[in-house]
């Protein structure tokens, strides 16, 4: 077997029994690795029906057959359970040495199950698993928290770590590593209801390649493709770059989605970050196109600086009316020391905010553009301290205590909130969101490329819009199981047929693009099936009222109506029923 | 990504291209991310009759541009007639205040 070990790891931390679960080789090459592997992981080990924070919910992490080998970008794994935010499926993807040191443990995906009764650190090293205390890491935030267990095991180990957030089960915690984190979804609180803090991989055993040379010489191919045009965006502007872009298109969510455009945007613009606080550039692990960029805030005492992502810029800024730089900064710093995910934060905060306004919260200073408060809150949230307590389980529960018409303007979908794209004048992706397995999710669908295309009308959404969202949904499928960064997309001449080279390449399978094909319609379809599972039904899949009944100022309207064509159209396209029923009842 | 999108032209008149008084129309072209990067300035305020025409002067203006060549849009930008659809037709006409926006195409995550 190439590529894989052909087993996954299965640890129950509650009865302490650990052992290899065989991956035979029809499953590894109908689901790949990454997000697909994990779908098929957690219809076997989740039983139905379980509350995401109940011991016996399982936390995988899953890797692919593409880690270890030169591609580049290619140190990813997913980490997936059922989400405390959202009751569904949920599968986040990250970029770190823990992808390459989780797989030399010699397991295709570790999953964990069961619970520890006292805070602690799972090692896993190749065959070894052991537990060691953690008490005195535990509270502890997460930059702290990894350089004690770096001081304790030394480089070797690559760890995955929660911070208070996670630890007070934050519905959306994240896992972090490498500075990166598993963000979406609160796989964070997963592993707090575990009593997990942290978890160490280290491993000796390597996979091989059906074609060395031939991986080789594509891995060297594609590292000067990653270098071209394509990736010029991520590599010299960062994603911060899409504040204006947006601004300009009305997309751009301001104040929890009441407008598309922020009369500040200038002042808070990837451009001005870029030339008042930037200060160097970064790259995960294995990776050729260096998309990191980290700001640093205008105290002098600001020498970590952070990583500003556009999501985390808008989230922080705009979304909460909060225009001034330093705030914004801090606020992702925070984010990420807590372990928090910055767009449900972001997004959390925001909505509080008008609920404020609206008289349904009594929180002083509660306002939009209180940069002040967007800190404080953020710390409440992750220690679940007064109001951070009713917030800290995400928009959807809180308005439902909030009461009032909160669950109008609550900007979630299934329980996840939105990302930085306005629905109402990005209808492709505002379908994206109605559908999305995760909730409201632009990575996992893609559809804002159809959006940003002269291919469909972004303001006016059709039953043609709803076979590009399928299109973009199947790549991203594809990219996030091989698993490949996003950012590579552009860089590939026909992404299909040349990432079934790649395969081929390291597995020795004889894949076509047909075959590609086939596999992510299953891994999508596997997905949608867990939810069913665990509940799902078509009144889900929609956006929050505000969506539907208001119009954006500047311009920007969906009817309800032409968003349920559109997603009858995608639930068609998708060969389910028109209401979103998968006809299929095994795998 | 590979597949060349062939977009049909949109509703406005062809070879309407010129205003009433007989003056070739005024009109803004505003850069956006890699665009603006490259233009090294976020507007330019020129004469030009179509998109293809103002793009031109763009590519004049800021020689590091490079967007338009052989009467098309180059596949790494993106633009829009005044925020509305993306088009690749140069042949579109203008009028008086319109505005060419153009992005990075990968103006998205």
């Amino acid at each position: 077997m190439f590529g894989y070990h052909g087993q996954y790891l299965r640890i129950d931390l509650s009865t302490g029994q650990s052992g290899a679960v065989v991956l035979s080789d029809d499953v590894l090459r109908r689901y790949l690795g990454g997000v697909g592997l994990a779908a098929w992981i957690l219809h076997r080990e989740c039983p139905q029906g379980i509350d995401p924070l109940d011991s016996a919910n399982p936390i995988a992490f899953v890797f692919s057959p593409l880690v270890g080998t030169p591609l580049t970008t290619s140190a990813k794994f997913v980490v997936a359970a059922k989400s405390p935010l959202t009751d569904r499926f949920c599968d986040s993807l990250s970029s770190s040495r823990f992808a390459i040191e989780g797989k030399k443990t010699g397991f295709d995906a570790i999953v964990i199950t069961g619970r520890v009764s006292r805070p602690s650190l799972l090692l896993i090293e190749d065959a070894t698993i052991r537990l060691e205390p953690a008490g005195e890491i535990w509270g502890q935030p997460v930059p702290s928290t990894t350089s004690e267990l770096l001081n304790r095991l030394g480089p070797g180990f690559a760890f995955a770590v929660i911070g208070p957030a996670g630890e007070h089960q934050v519905r959306f915690a994240t896992i972090s590593h490498d500075n990166r984190h598993a963000g979406r979804g609160g796989l964070g609180a997963v592993m707090g209801a575990k009593c997990l803090k942290a978890i160490g991989v280290r491993g000796t055993h390597r996979t091989k390649v059906a074609d060395s040379a031939g991986v080789v010489a594509a891995a060297r191919d594609l590292s000067v493709r990653s270098f071209g045009p394509a990736t010029a965006k991520y590599r010299e502007l960062g994603t911060v770059s899409n504040l204006l872009t947006f601004n300009r298109l009305n997309a751009l969510p301001t104040r929890n989605f009441t407008t598309g455009q922020f009369e500040n945007a200038e002042v808070i613009s990837g451009e001005i970050l870029n030339d008042a606080h930037r200060v160097t550039r970064a790259s995960c692990a294995a990776c050729t196109i260096g998309c990191e960029h980290i700001y640093r805030d205008s105290s002098p005492n600001d020498q970590r600086g952070v990583r500003l992502e556009y999501e985390s810029l808008f989230a922080l800024g705009p979304l909460c009316g909060v225009s001034d730089r330093d705030s914004i900064l801090r606020a992702a710093r925070v984010c990420d020391d807590l372990g928090m995910d910055t767009i449900s934060a972001g997004a959390t905060v925001a909505f509080a905010m008008e609920c404020a306004g609206r008289g349904l919260l009594a929180v002083p200073d509660l306002t939009f553009g209180r940069g002040d408060t967007v800190l404080s809150l953020l710390d409440r949230i992750a220690h679940r301290k007064g109001i951070g307590d009713l917030l800290a389980n995400g928009t959807r529960r809180a308005a439902a205590v909030i009461g009032g018409d909160a669950q109008d303007f609550a900007p979630h979908v299934k329980g996840l909130e939105l990302p930085g794209y306005e629905p109402r004048t990005m209808q492709a992706m505002a379908l994206g969101f109605a559908v999305g397995t995760r909730g409201a999710d632009h990575n996992r669908s893609g559809a804002y490329e159809v959006d940003f295309s002269p291919r469909a009308n972004r303001l006016q959404g059709d039953e043609q819009t709803a076979a590009f969202a399928v299109e973009t949904e199947d790549r991203a499928a594809l990219m996030d199981s091989l698993i490949l960064c996003k950012f590579l997309r552009g860089v590939f001449v026909d992404l299909w047929t040349e990432c079934a080279t790649l395969l081929s390449l390291v597995t020795g399978w004889k894949v076509d693009a047909d075959e590609l094909h086939s596999i992510t319609r299953r891994i999508v379809n596997a997905r949608k099936l867990f939810n069913i599972r665990e509940g799902w039904t078509p009144t889900e899949d929609t956006l929050p009222r505000r969506f539907l009944l208001e119009d954006l100022p500047g311009g920007g309207k969906l009817p309800a109506e032409r968003l349920e064509t559109m997603i009858r159209a995608y639930n068609l396209a998708r060969g389910w029923t028109d209401e979103g029923w998968v006809p299929i009842t095994n795998l | 990504m590979g597949i060349r999108i062939v977009f049909k032209c949109d509703s406005r008149k062809r070879n309407q291209v010129v205003t009433s008084t007989g003056r070739v129309p005024r009109v803004r072209v505003e850069f956006y991310g890699l665009a603006r990067l490259r233009a090294g300035r976020s507007d330019l305020h020129i004469p030009a009759q179509t998109v293809g025409a103002a793009l031109s002067a763009a590519d004049t203006a800021c020689p590091d541009l490079r967007i338009f060549a052989d009467d098309r849009v180059a596949g790494h930008y993106l633009v829009s007639l005044n925020g509305d659809r993306f088009t690749l037709d140069p042949q579109i006409g203008l009028k008086d205040g319109d505005a060419i926006l153009v992005f990075g195409a990968d103006a998205g995550g």
